[in-house]
């Protein structure tokens, strides 16, 4: 039953994910085209229409999140949901499907713009194609250095705690329509997009301080590091564990690390309570 | 058309007369197939339900009979439904005298009428 | 004739507003029963329980048997009281959706019986009128081979030939020993399809009689006694 429920979302979304897709692509596209005029021509205008293209292709990744969750809010406040939930599958599955759905289909839409991005980024240094330059560096920094056991462990570090942030992210939207359809049945509110903006808002300014709280923890992270006398000590010679930790020339690969570690734990627990708090909501106390 | 009938009486009572004098007026004729009761339920637009147990009060009177097989079939005793018809006009006349009474008009006045 | 439908003692609240007070009946299989009160009565409330849209944390409904969940939601199959698809949906995909998703479901079936009204299976579901739009749902929820049907008020804002049609669609399709749960303000209309009726008033059940009873008894229809009780 669950593989059909998946089938049958992805038959009611492909539609409109394949078409921002094209656009994301079209966009990067076009992006990439106006940054090459502009670096040309050392033309204001295009350079202007270069950034406008470029937040077109990155909103593309924030509009696949949009239509995503867009499903679970027909589940939960329109008509349709009368008709779903009474699918014979537990009220969770209809979370499960579309928490699967939803993160995977933003992680395609960021892995098609980078892909773009990058592919025609290619040897040009372009500010636009920070991510993939970013990975590609890490990548060649480390190689070069012929520590590609550190290259690899960062760059694997840094996608997965972006993917966990991308994640939590999307569940806060899910978490907030599940906590706003409960208040609303609950207390029998008939204002209900009131009560989304409202939660909405909250559960967002939570998200800021978690993240200032988190900025501000590595920065006294950083600077104990800077402190620490064993840092640059030794060279690479055999890879044991001890040296892997304290050589780096830069400094910079370990701090990535716990930048990332930090990341995965502080947006992967939040994620998970939060995931875990839908659930209960749809199996027990689901009212619509 | 659903059928026309009073939802102050017995809905089951009224198919009853409404088939039997259906059969009467030889819509139905002898030894002809009765369609099925769910067809009848919703030509009728009544309860299968009801409709069954009408379709069964035929069945003991005699006026139907069922083949385990193939459905419900009019009889052919031709004595049957004739007396069926004088019961059926027996009844009729009496109804028709009491509303008369009701309307103060004797048995007489009445025949007069007529 | 077994009992499809249990309620115990169900009771419902939104925040302090009480909906549904200790409500209690039994359903048996393969009956049509009428479920009648005014708005704002409990009706919506009571079908929302039994369909599985409010949570039934006492367990208070057993239907065949069990507690509402994924397994009663395999055998009954639910009209919601408002067209529960959005416009821009073809006829053609609602079959889709309940042919993947309802393993008793005939499309078939419902094809020959959209066609059978001439309702083309390409038509957009926003172009239709009230009454084909009624009429499609009631074909699809009556096209499952389900064990029992809750139709929340399938007669609302249609004209009396569609209101005529759907009540054939239900006839003709209901399995033999299916029951039909009906909720309606149309009494006069569908009293002669009922094989029982349930009056709520003010979330309490207050009638619940066989409705060939009513007419035996009282000589009265069932109309008529809704006046009664409500008046």
């Amino acid at each position: 039953m669950k593989k059909k429920l998946m089938k049958q979302e992805i038959r009611e979304t492909k539609k409109w994910i394949m078409l921002i897709y094209a656009c994301i692509v079209i966009m990067s596209i076009v992006t990439m085209i106006t940054a090459l005029i502009a670096m040309n021509t050392k033309s204001v205008t295009a350079e202007e229409l270069m950034v406008v293209f470029l937040l077109c292709a990155m909103m593309g990744i924030v509009v696949v999140g949009i239509v995503m969750a867009g499903r679970f809010y027909d589940l939960l406040f329109t008509e349709e949901g009368m008709i779903r939930l009474t699918l014979p599958v537990k009220n969770r599955a209809h979370l499960q499907t579309n928490v699967k759905l939803g993160i995977l289909s933003i992680y395609l839409a960021i892995v098609i713009y980078t892909a773009v991005i990058g592919i025609m980024d290619n040897g040009n240094v372009f500010l636009v194609g920070e991510l993939y330059q970013g990975l590609k560096g890490y990548y060649e920094m480390y190689l070069t250095d012929g520590v590609v056991l550190k290259a690899l462990l960062t760059t694997i570090c840094s996608v997965l705690a972006g993917a966990v942030v991308i994640a939590n992210y999307y569940i806060t939207f899910l978490f907030a329509l599940a906590v706003s359809r409960r208040i609303v049945s609950k207390h029998g509110i008939m204002q209900k997009k009131g009560v989304i903006f409202i939660v909405g808002m909250v559960l967002f300014n939570i998200q800021l301080l978690v993240i200032w709280g988190i900025t501000k923890l590595i920065e006294v992270i950083e600077a104990d590091l800077s402190w620490y006398p064993l840092r640059s000590y030794r060279p690479v010679g055999r890879l044991s564990f001890i040296d892997f930790l304290r050589y780096d020339s830069e400094g910079i690969w370990i701090k990535d690390v716990l930048f990332g570690l930090i990341f995965l734990a502080v947006y992967g627990i939040t994620a998970l309570v939060m995931y875990r708090i839908c659930r209960n909501i749809m199996e027990r106390k689901l009212e619509v | 058309m659903p059928w026309n009938l009073d939802s102050d009486r017995p809905i089951f009572l009224q198919i009853v007369e409404r088939l039997e004098s259906d059969i009467v007026s030889g819509k139905y004729a002898p030894g002809e197939k009765l369609p099925a009761v769910r067809e009848l339920a919703v030509e009728a637009a009544v309860n299968p339900n009801t409709m069954q147990k009408a379709c069964g009060e035929l069945e003991r009177i005699g006026l139907v009979y069922s083949q385990r097989t193939s459905g419900r079939f009019v009889t052919e005793d031709k004595k049957l439904i004739d007396q069926t018809r004088k019961e059926l006009a027996k009844k009729t006349v009496k109804e028709f005298l009491q509303r008369m009474e009701e309307l103060g008009i004797s048995r007489d006045e009445a025949l007069k009428l007529l | 004739m077994s009992v499809l439908l249990e309620c115990k003692n169900l009771s419902h609240r939104y925040g302090k507003k009480v909906a549904l007070d200790d409500v209690s009946f039994q359903m048996e299989s393969g009956k049509i029963v009428g479920l009648f009160g005014p708005n704002g009565s409990g009706k919506t409330t009571l079908i929302k329980k039994i369909v599985g849209l409010l949570q039934d944390e006492e367990q208070a409904i057993k239907i065949d048997g069990d507690p509402v969940g994924e397994k009663t939601k395999a055998i009954v199959s639910y009209s919601p009281d408002r067209l529960a698809f959005d416009g821009e949906r073809k006829v053609t995909d609602l079959l889709d959706f309940y042919e993947l998703m309802y393993d008793d479901f005939d499309r078939g079936h419902a094809e020959e019986a959209l066609a059978g009204l001439g309702i083309d299976t390409g038509e957009y579901i926003g172009k239709m009128s009230k009454g084909t739009g009624e009429k499609t749902q009631i074909i699809l929820v009556m096209s499952r081979n389900a064990k029992l049907y809750v139709l929340d008020e399938p007669f609302s804002g249609i004209d009396p030939v569609a209101r005529e049609t759907v009540i054939k669609i239900m006839l003709q399709n209901m399995p033999e020993d299916a029951s039909i749960l009906l909720s309606t303000h149309h009494i006069q209309e569908t009293e002669q399809i009922l094989d029982e009726a349930i009056f709520i008033k003010d979330g309490k059940l207050v009638f619940h009689k066989s409705v060939e009873k009513v007419r035996e008894e009282s000589g009265r229809s069932l109309s008529e006694a809704y006046m009664e009780v409500f008046r």
